[in-house]
């Protein structure tokens, strides 16, 4: 099972962001209909390789307003760290198609560049243009109205991000996603709200028990309560967890609120539990 | 010789009209001889040199020892540049690590929030590059115990000249 999880883990990165789009749609137009088709000729060659933007060249060639392989064309750049060169891309597929790209876009500044007011602006003007369910983040990990939550709770914006996460949490239809619950507990703890994060973070530990994290802010905000007990069962379980690869790990960039181990070590000292 | 001559300019001429922005891969750094460290030598060949995010079943991702935390704490202790109003944005250092853990062809890009380029003063864009080219606690890729060379990148979001976060 674990293989298969990261085998799917492996095609996932090698595959193209978005779903290849249907060429058949575009057979009236023979020049974006043979745009589409050098689309798929990129991405059968591995992402970023000189085969694969090349065909993404003749593809917005022959139909420059082919959105999808700006975008595509645009996806190497920014995982390799070219970010002048990838917000021009990305930007034209955007301009020709905002409401399929404006959510990626502004994803994409929060996880690998911490443009927290760029991404707001993306994800807000994605929502006043359409009047359907804005959708996940492209990692999948957070529905695009959570992802706006963290950027305002990385800002400092502490009511907005409280709103938008109850707001999103009280929907009916709402997707929990995986670590909901972890940042708000987090907001709370650093608010002060000791109680209300220890709720947050019980919740967590029920949705996805698989993260040390949530163990350091649950001893955080017992250390906090003068809980001593609950404080060092919880630094211990943390550290226990993250040295068995129970922790937050994206493939690309660190997450929001995310801790390392040296952070349990460092309190497991505060608290004269070296060598825990 | 005048025929040569002909030859030589219909050659130049050809080699113009090909497009040179996709010769190699998105990303990939050639060693160039002006600025490189000759000393620094990759393990296999330059077509084999992975991305840090490489993942699959047998691979074991690239890091540094100690994590981000080890690496945001070099930063910490030798990063020392006044607070300088308008030295706003983002500086990308992207280099090469070697099977062994070793560093090296570093490229800076320099841009400003607004996403365009902008020149940083030199003298805050050396240290930053001289930290990161003394950082030697790279974990490089591995594959079934076999290590790989690999590209890494480290972005600085700067405010004030001040470093407010370190990417990936």
């Amino acid at each position: 099972m674990k293989k298969y999880a990261l085998l799917c883990l492996f095609g996932l990165l090698c595959l193209p962001l978005y779903a290849p789009p249907n060429c058949e749609v575009y057979k009236t137009d023979e020049a974006c209909y043979a745009s589409c088709q050098e689309a798929m000729k990129a991405i059968r060659y591995r992402q970023g390789s000189r085969q694969s933007q090349q065909h993404f060249d003749k593809s917005i060639e022959l139909c420059p307003d082919f959105a999808y392989s700006y975008m595509e064309k645009a996806v190497p750049f920014l995982k390799r760290g070219e970010f002048i060169q990838w917000k021009k891309l990305i930007d034209k597929a955007v301009e020709l198609e905002p409401a399929e790209y404006l959510g990626y876009r502004g994803w994409c500044r929060l996880q690998f560049l911490r443009d927290y007011e760029g991404a707001i602006q993306d994800i807000e003007r994605l929502k006043e243009l359409v009047n359907y369910d804005i959708g996940f983040c492209q990692t999948g990990d957070y529905h695009l109205d959570i992802a706006l939550a963290l950027c305002y709770k990385e800002l400092g914006q502490t009511d907005k991000t409280r709103g938008l996460f109850e707001e999103y949490l009280q929907k009916d239809e709402a997707y929990i996603g995986l670590y909901d619950f972890y940042h708000l507990g987090v907001l709370e703890y650093e608010t002060g709200e000791y109680r209300k994060a220890i709720a947050h973070l019980t919740r967590q530990v029920r949705e996805n028990d698989y993260l040390g994290e949530t163990y350091y802010f649950l001893a955080l905000t017992h250390k906090a309560l003068d809980d001593k007990e609950a404080y060092v069962s919880n630094l211990k379980k943390a550290r226990a967890y993250y040295e068995a690869g129970k922790f937050r790990a994206d493939t690309y960039t660190e997450t929001v609120d995310k801790i390392y181990l040296q952070d349990i070590v460092d309190e497991l000292e505060d608290a004269g539990l070296e060598g825990f | 010789m005048k025929k040569f001559t002909i030859l030589l300019l219909l050659l130049a001429s050809a080699a113009g009209c090909f497009n040179t922005e996709h010769e190699r891969d998105v990303g990939d750094i050639p060693f160039d001889p002006a600025t490189d460290d000759p000393g620094f030598e990759l393990c296999g060949p330059e077509s084999s040199v992975k991305q840090y995010y490489v993942r699959g079943s047998s691979h074991t991702p690239a890091g540094y020892e100690g994590e981000k935390r080890a690496l945001e704490k070099i930063f910490l202790e030798k990063y020392d540049y006044p607070v300088s109003e308008g030295e706003d944005g983002y500086i990308t250092i992207r280099f090469v690590v070697n099977c062994r853990g070793k560093s090296g062809r570093f490229r800076v890009e320099q841009m400003g929030f607004d996403y365009q380029p902008k020149a940083f003063s030199p003298a805050l864009v050396q240290q930053l590059l001289d930290i990161t080219r003394s950082l030697d606690g790279w974990i490089p890729v591995s594959r079934n115990g076999k290590t790989y060379d690999y590209y890494q990148y480290l972005t600085f979001k700067l405010r004030n000249g001040q470093i407010e976060k370190i990417l990936p």
